[in-house]
């Protein structure tokens, strides 16, 4: 199969989630003084960590976009105010994804579970960081707000989405696509070791 | 039925430029007179696409009291080393804290306004199309922009998958003695929600899989030229509306440096 077109179209169905989790009002848990809890980055890390950080970058696009297009087509709340502005809205979202693959290349090989985790806290405080600090730099709403907003939210944000990501990656090794991926990056991650340890060694042998 | 007005047959890339160019216009202003071509985009916009008036004004007035809101909070702490034009209690209202405060109201208003017009007038699979229009210039940067035209086709096409799969899900968990009340603690949502929201993760995923065979079963080959039954061909307006989009974006920028 060509990789492309499956990486594509995964990253198509996951911004669609995300869109879905957006319109549903299913990705925001409510939290206290009106403020919500959001899962809707949920999906650009989940497709970051299994499918590489093009795929995380395409999903943050596609969830950027929505939530400027519902910013300003159907506001819901205060906040969309600021979000109205794509550099709000869509530029701190397209890094979400490489973050969370960059953390979870970095230590897959150990424990896929616990990349998995850190990946998703790591990719939540960049959505966190960049919005706010966007909203910072803007003259939006004065820093010490902005401190309290990343702690009172962000945190609880990044524990609910390591739950997600966790049992999500967890149950998405067992099925068929997960199983090979998982073998794939093995085979992969062994053979970049072998390189180093013998730059010029013999590897002609698994050719 | 209203009659099918010329703005809504235009080239659904056209539709994207004028979006992404008005944007660049909007957001560049650093000061009112390069705010002036972003308006005058505006008023053309309205003025050619004639919406339906409750289509623009629903959200703007949703979104009206915000934005006076936060208007009056620049104008009282964006203000800091201006002159005090008045002094209201203990905060100094001075003339850059209404100017900045002004120019922050104006753009999101602005904002509204114009993609709330051009959404009037676009339907959602315009979107992926206009995208592909976009492809061809993009590809030089190697931006994955073949993937993101097929990423926003998909996504579009599975929306109303989704909802039939989440419908599916609710009465599974439900049959298994799932209670979605809508009450408690966080804790208590979080329970509630998970069930339903891990199920839909992976059903997003495995469909995929079975999305990207279906494509390749059918000869579908990455970033190659495909013909359309529909042909959507860019006229002169259509040229017309890009060249004045680019000309209102290249006017801000301009006046914003100048001055």
């Amino acid at each position: 199969m060509d990789d492309r077109v499956r990486r594509a179209v995964v990253a198509g169905t996951l911004g669609a989630l995300s869109i879905f989790l957006g319109l549903t009002r299913l990705g925001f848990i409510p939290w206290f003084a009106g403020a919500s809890l959001t899962i809707m980055h949920v999906p650009v890390i989940i497709g970051a960590v299994i499918e590489g950080p093009v795929v995380g970058l395409i999903v943050g696009a596609l969830f950027g976009g929505f939530s400027l297009l519902q910013a300003a087509i159907a506001p819901t709340g205060p906040i969309d105010v600021f979000f109205t502005n794509p550099m709000v809205s869509i530029l701190p979202r397209l890094l979400i994804g490489p973050v969370a693959w960059f953390v979870f290349r970095a230590i897959r090989r150990s424990n896929i579970s616990v990349a998995a985790v850190i990946a998703a806290i790591l990719g939540t405080a960049t959505n966190t960081v960049f919005v706010l600090g966007m909203l910072g730099v803007l003259g939006a709403i004065p820093w010490a707000v902005v401190g309290t907003v990343a702690v009172a939210n962000g945190l609880p944000e990044a524990g609910l989405s390591a739950v997600i990501t966790l049992a999500v990656v967890g149950a998405w090794r067992l099925t068929a696509a997960g199983k090979r991926a998982v073998a794939g990056w093995a085979s992969r991650d062994e053979s970049l070791s072998r390189d180093r340890e013998e730059p010029s060694g013999p590897s002609a042998g698994d050719a | 039925m209203r009659e099918l007005h010329g703005a809504r047959t235009l080239n659904p890339g056209t539709k994207l430029a004028a979006v992404v160019f008005g944007l660049v216009a909007i957001l560049a202003a650093t000061n009112a007179r390069a705010f002036a071509p972003g308006v005058m985009l505006l008023f053309g916009t309205i003025v050619y696409v004639r919406p339906r008036a409750g289509a623009v004004l629903r959200p703007a007035a949703k979104i009206f009291p915000f934005v006076v809101l936060f208007t009056l909070f620049q104008v009282v702490f964006a203000g800091q080393g201006g002159r005090v034009v008045f002094t209201l209690g203990p905060v100094d209202i001075t003339d850059s804290g209404i100017v900045s405060g002004a120019l922050f109201g104006a753009r999101v208003v602005v904002t509204v306004l114009y993609i709330s017009t051009i959404a009037s007038i676009t339907r959602p699979e315009e979107l992926s199309l206009a995208v592909e229009v976009a492809v061809k210039p993009l590809r030089r940067l190697r931006l994955p922009v073949d993937g993101f035209a097929l990423a926003l086709t998909v996504a579009l096409q599975f929306l109303p998958t989704l909802t039939a799969e989440a419908h599916r899900i609710t009465r599974a968990q439900a049959a298994r003695g799932a209670a979605y009340a809508r009450k408690g603690g966080v804790v208590a949502r979080i329970r509630m929600a998970l069930p339903m929201v891990v199920p839909l993760f992976l059903f997003t995923l495995t469909h995929a899989e079975r999305v990207a065979e279906a494509l390749e079963a059918r000869a579908y080959r990455y970033g190659a030229e495909r013909t359309r039954l529909v042909e959507h061909l860019p006229g002169l307006n259509d040229y017309v509306i890009r060249g004045a989009a680019v000309t209102v974006a290249v006017g801000a920028i301009v006046l914003s440096i100048m001055m």
